[in-house]
């Protein structure tokens, strides 16, 4: 076989992968390969994914059922610890609270840290390291160490108890992963890009928002479904920074079934689901910007 | 080096300009680390001088007393060790798993996005769901983990995992892996998507075989994006303390304590504020170098290039 | 990377605190629109939301008896603690609130002088608790509150079980012992014992040491007269380690919830559960057999329940509607309350009531019956030692127990772990 018709056969068969139909004249060694690689994966995700079937079946177990057999699979079948989830345990309010917090801090996280991270990547300037030093230490430092004066000193300034409190914090929380996120992303665009930009004659401003911002739109995706998670998981903030019981978030419904010395686990799994619905939703929406990298203008 | 070249290059009105903007651009960002972060982190290294205990509103000061009983306390040796594993065995793991699974799915197109589901279906979940339902698996008696191992000759391997010293760390660090993998998988497919292909089929065609074409082509071109992943990572092993605390608390008898399960314990059930944040102060103490060395390569190699 | 944390928060320091006094939110009683006293209750969250209904129930009843309306706030139990200091030094806090007795909780409070001394109340007013009851709200001879809810350890047992395999209720530890043995021969786990938690270490040697040395040993243990070191505290801690290397007790201890280990106990698989009337109520709904509650036993003989006071009410020192407040202790303590508590929310009175007039399940009544007729007999309880020791304490206990159903340490360095912390935390 000659060295092109082997380079269009390797190139014909990935483009037959990515237009998504099966080649019918792939080679046996080809073929071997593509069914190795899908029984790894099915296996893997099969092991994955066991420990999340055992939770949708608790959540859709008879309460009866899972305080007797809490490890069966599928014993039994019955909504009424959904029921009990949403009703008696308010997991419809609360979801809007989780949404009033989460949205907000989630924007918020995004658009400044890809302002600080192209900033942190791209624009130099003296004190730029230690300012840069000073947002990344906030991975480095456990919540737990400065949540109480943290709490302190929200009340001293009136934002305790308020829902705009607890959304500056969780930003001010979330802008360290992203801005170094981010910055790793714009770290990986040629810097000939601007350079031409400046050749004609944009402004920084303007290489900033048309040249360098849309190329790292899937970093922001990614960037945004990671902080949204974090922010809708996230349990101590509110439970510390929202003592008075307003815009409790599902974290907090979630901890309600586990007063006592005994966790009621059939409404916890059925809250559960409640729960990470709306993120897998995102995730579906966002998927694409997830994984798309950046392609274009890198390699023209 | 190119970036020296390239700034000597770069006239003092753009340099102005830049200045400006950059410094408009992080202006809010600061604020907000400065305020809610830094202050009251300000106050937090005052705890550790005083002796606090969460409710005298005036404590006493102690100079370096909680410092001195930090370094002479065994419980902090011992909870540094499982650090040490939990930092190389839950950085390593999720990292070449993830590359693995990213490599894999790279090619998968129809199928991919339930792949990538499943993958990342478990870093959505809640702390508090993710422990009760790996209860269930490791449960000595009726867990599915020993069940599955009776059922295939292994029965003697099977142990108390979550209760068994020999095995409590490695068998959180598990579930941690599956949990946190699929972030990491994520990461790692967006970067690959920037990878120039051409050069991978060219290769192969010279007889570069799949393990020098990782090494020698993909890897260096999502090196930036790799490692940012790894600092996170790596330095999040110094930390970690939610999925430790709640699978097993520290225990049995402390067994898989680290330092922030530890300054946890101290801080708020034994009511020794002070002696706490000493100990998580600790952690950002140990942190701060790898995460600088880490940055230093990641900037050194992001100045020599990406791409074709 | 994942920041969302977990319950068990004292600190949340932050806490509340303030925050919780200057709520004027959530459930206001609408009956407030007229002048009626109003006192403000604090309680830990209850168990359930139909727990919570029930309690809300019970309180209408008093406001429609007494005309005082009640406004009531929930906060978690370890949230409370920080909480309650700051709220009651700043006068915005609770009249009258639920709260653990104990030194490192309302003793703490006493100490601060944040509590309002109740003996001359509890003389004038006819209050009745049992003994050890009283005993667990006294604090430096002054009664600082009322005990709300009664709580037993001792071990439940499959008495369908017991007969299907011929054997009677033990009377004694060898009796225990042979049970076990029994047992385990036929291929069920004698004991279901979950440690992995790590509080019920407390409550396995509190039972084991109550029975064997009575409320007098274990006075003079908390007080310092007997050190935790010597051979009583040791020969407690044995027990459980013998059962523990005889395959007594479910496979890696430490390794087991308190949860999956009572579905052991539900669903057949092990005979005996040792833990605390707290469970009666999901006893009663989930196991399909007949159940019994003995004390855990000594050599010598039955051996004595270990009581815990779960909770008690307590009143601020600075509280402006004391008369109220009064009023309302009353009817906490009233015969028709004590059933209502047995009936509707299963917690076991601090006081005697008639129990034929109780509606709630065979196995409950039985054990109000049993814990009346001890306690106006002068009969004697154990006491759940957790309660009444500081954390310090507490977790080398906890740890020590863990550690001695892993095989890491023996009863002897526990005890002295033991007696260590407790100099530690007594300076």
């Amino acid at each position: 076989m000659t060295q092109s018709s082997r380079i269009s056969e390797l190139r014909r068969d990935d483009r037959q992968h990515k237009e998504g139909f099966v080649p019918n004249r792939i080679s046996p060694r080809r073929r071997t390969a593509l069914i190795g690689r899908h029984v790894i994966l099915i296996g893997l995700a099969l092991l994955f994914f066991f420990p999340v079937l055992l939770i949708v079946s608790t959540a859709l177990k008879t309460a009866a059922d899972v305080t007797v057999n809490p490890f069966g699979l599928f014993s039994s079948f019955s909504f009424e610890n959904i029921v009990n989830a949403w009703i008696e345990g308010h997991f419809s309010e609360y979801l809007l609270n989780s949404f009033l917090i989460a949205a907000p801090s989630t924007l918020l996280v995004v658009i400044l840290s890809t302002m600080a991270g192209f900033t942190f990547a791209r624009l130099p300037f003296r004190g730029r390291s230690i300012a840069f030093y000073l947002v990344i230490l906030g991975l480095l430092v456990p919540f737990f160490t400065y949540m109480i004066p943290l709490y302190f000193e929200l009340r001293g300034i009136g934002l305790l108890d308020t829902l705009p409190g607890v959304i500056l914090v969780l930003t001010s929380g979330g802008v360290s992963f992203g801005t170094f996120f981010m910055r790793a992303f714009f770290s990986e665009l040629p810097i000939e890009l601007e350079q031409a930009a400046r050749l004609d004659g944009c402004s920084e401003w303007q290489i900033f928002i048309k040249v360098m911002l849309p190329l790292v739109r899937s970093g922001a995706g990614a960037l945004a479904v990671f902080t949204f998670i974090q922010s809708w998981n996230n349990f101590l903030v509110p439970l510390l920074y929202l003592p008075g019981g307003s815009f409790r978030p599902l974290t907090m419904g979630l901890f309600q079934f586990m007063g006592g010395h005994s966790v009621e686990v059939g409404p916890l799994a059925a809250g559960t689901l409640i729960t990470i619905l709306p993120v897998l939703a995102l995730f579906l929406v966002m998927q694409r910007q997830l994984t798309e990298g950046f392609t274009g203008a890198v390699k023209g | 080096m190119m970036r020296a070249r390239t700034l000597s290059a770069v006239p003092t009105v753009t340099r102005r300009a830049q200045t400006r903007l950059g410094i408009a651009l992080i202006t809010p960002l600061m604020i907000l680390v400065v305020g809610f972060f830094l202050v009251p982190l300000g106050n937090a290294v005052y705890y550790s001088f005083v002796d606090f205990d969460g409710v005298n509103p005036s404590p006493s000061f102690v100079g370096l007393d909680n410092y001195g009983r930090m370094f002479a306390d065994p419980e902090v040796w011992h909870a540094l060790r499982n650090n040490a594993i939990w930092i190389v065995v839950g950085t390593i793991s999720p990292l070449v798993i993830g590359l693995c699974l990213a490599l894999l799915l790279w090619k998968v197109n129809r199928a991919g996005i339930y792949y990538r589901m499943v993958f990342f279906f478990p870093y959505v979940l809640p702390s508090i769901a993710i422990a009760i339902v790996w209860s269930w698996i490791y449960d000595p008696i009726s867990g599915w983990l020993n069940r599955a191992l009776h059922a295939i000759g292994l029965g003697r391997l099977a142990t108390g995992w979550l209760g068994d010293p020999r095995t409590a760390l490695y068998a959180v660090l598990v579930t941690a892996i599956w949990a946190y993998t699929g972030f990491v998988l994520i990461i790692l497919l967006s970067a690959l998507r920037n990878v120039d292909t051409d050069l991978i089929d060219a290769s192969r065609l010279d007889g570069v075989n799949a393990a020098q074409g990782l090494w020698y082509i993909i890897l260096p071109q999502i090196m930036p994006v790799f490692l940012m992943v790894t600092t996170v990572t790596l330095v999040g092993g110094f930390s970690v303390f939610d999925i430790i605390f709640i699978m097993t608390r520290g225990g049995p008898n402390n067994t898989t304590n680290v330092i922030g399960t530890y300054a946890y314990g101290s801080a708020f059930q034994l009511s020794q504020i002070s002696y706490g944040t000493t100990l998580a102060l600790l952690i950002t103490v140990l942190s701060v170098p790898v995460a600088v060395a880490i940055n230093r390569l990641q900037r050194r190699l992001s100045l020599q290039g990406t791409g074709a | 990377m994942k920041r969302s944390k977990i319950m068990l928060i004292v600190a949340a320091a932050a806490a509340a605190a303030l925050g919780l006094g200057g709520c004027t939110g959530g459930a206001a009683s609408s009956g407030s629109s007229s002048r009626a006293e109003q006192i403000r209750y604090l309680i830990n969250q209850p168990g359930t939301p139909a727990d919570l209904a029930a309690i809300n129930a019970d309180l209408a009843k008093f406001t429609a008896e007494s005309g005082i309306t009640v406004k009531l706030d929930t906060l978690t139990t370890d949230t409370m603690r920080t909480v309650l200091q700051t709220q009651l030094r700043s006068g915005n806090g609770p009249d009258v609130f639920s709260y653990s007795p104990g030194p490192g909780f309302s003793g703490a409070l006493a100490k601060a002088g944040l509590l309002k001394d109740l003996t001359s109340d509890y003389a004038s007013r006819g209050w009745k608790m049992y003994d050890f009851a009283k005993n667990a709200v006294t604090e430096d001879g002054k009664i600082i509150g009322i005990a709300d809810q009664v709580d037993l350890v001792g071990v439940f047992y499959n008495k369908d079980l017991f007969k299907k395999l011929g054997l009677s209720e033990p009377q004694n530890l060898s009796d225990l012992s042979n049970a076990a043995d029994v047992i385990a021969k036929s291929g069920v786990i004698p004991f279901a014992v979950s440690d992995q938690e790590g509080w019920q270490g407390g409550h396995l040697l509190s039972m084991a040491l109550g029975s064997r040395v009575g409320s007098k040993g274990i006075a003079d243990l908390l007080d310092g007269t007997t050190p935790w070191s010597s051979p009583d505290v040791v020969a407690a801690l044995n027990v459980w380690d013998q059962f523990n290397k005889a395959s007594y007790l479910t496979p890696s201890p430490a390794a087991v919830t308190y949860d999956n280990a009572n579905a052991l106990f539900y669903s057949g698989k092990a005979a005996m559960d040792a833990t605390g009337t707290w469970l009666i109520s999901t006893i009663d709904k989930s196991a399909k057999f007949n159940v019994g509650f003995i004390p855990f036993p000594s050599d010598k003989g039955t051996g004595v329940f270990s009581t815990g006071i779960g909770q008690g009410l307590f009143v601020s020192a600075k509280t402006t509607k004391l008369p109220a407040v009064l009023k309302f202790l009353d009817y906490m303590q009233t015969p028709a309350h004590g059933l209502w508590q047995a009936d509707k929310v299963s917690l076991i009175p601090a006081f005697a009531v008639d129990t034929s007039a109780l509606k709630a399940s065979s196995l409950f009544s039985q054990v109000v019956k049993t814990t009346s007729n001890i306690a106006t007999a002068g009969g004697d309880f154990g006491v759940n030692i957790d309660v009444l020791t500081t954390d310090v304490f507490n977790k080398a206990m906890g740890d020590g127990i863990q550690g001695i159903l892993t095989g890491q340490l023996t009863p002897n360095q526990v005890a002295q772990n033991m007696e260590a912390a407790y100099k530690k935390s007594a300076k």
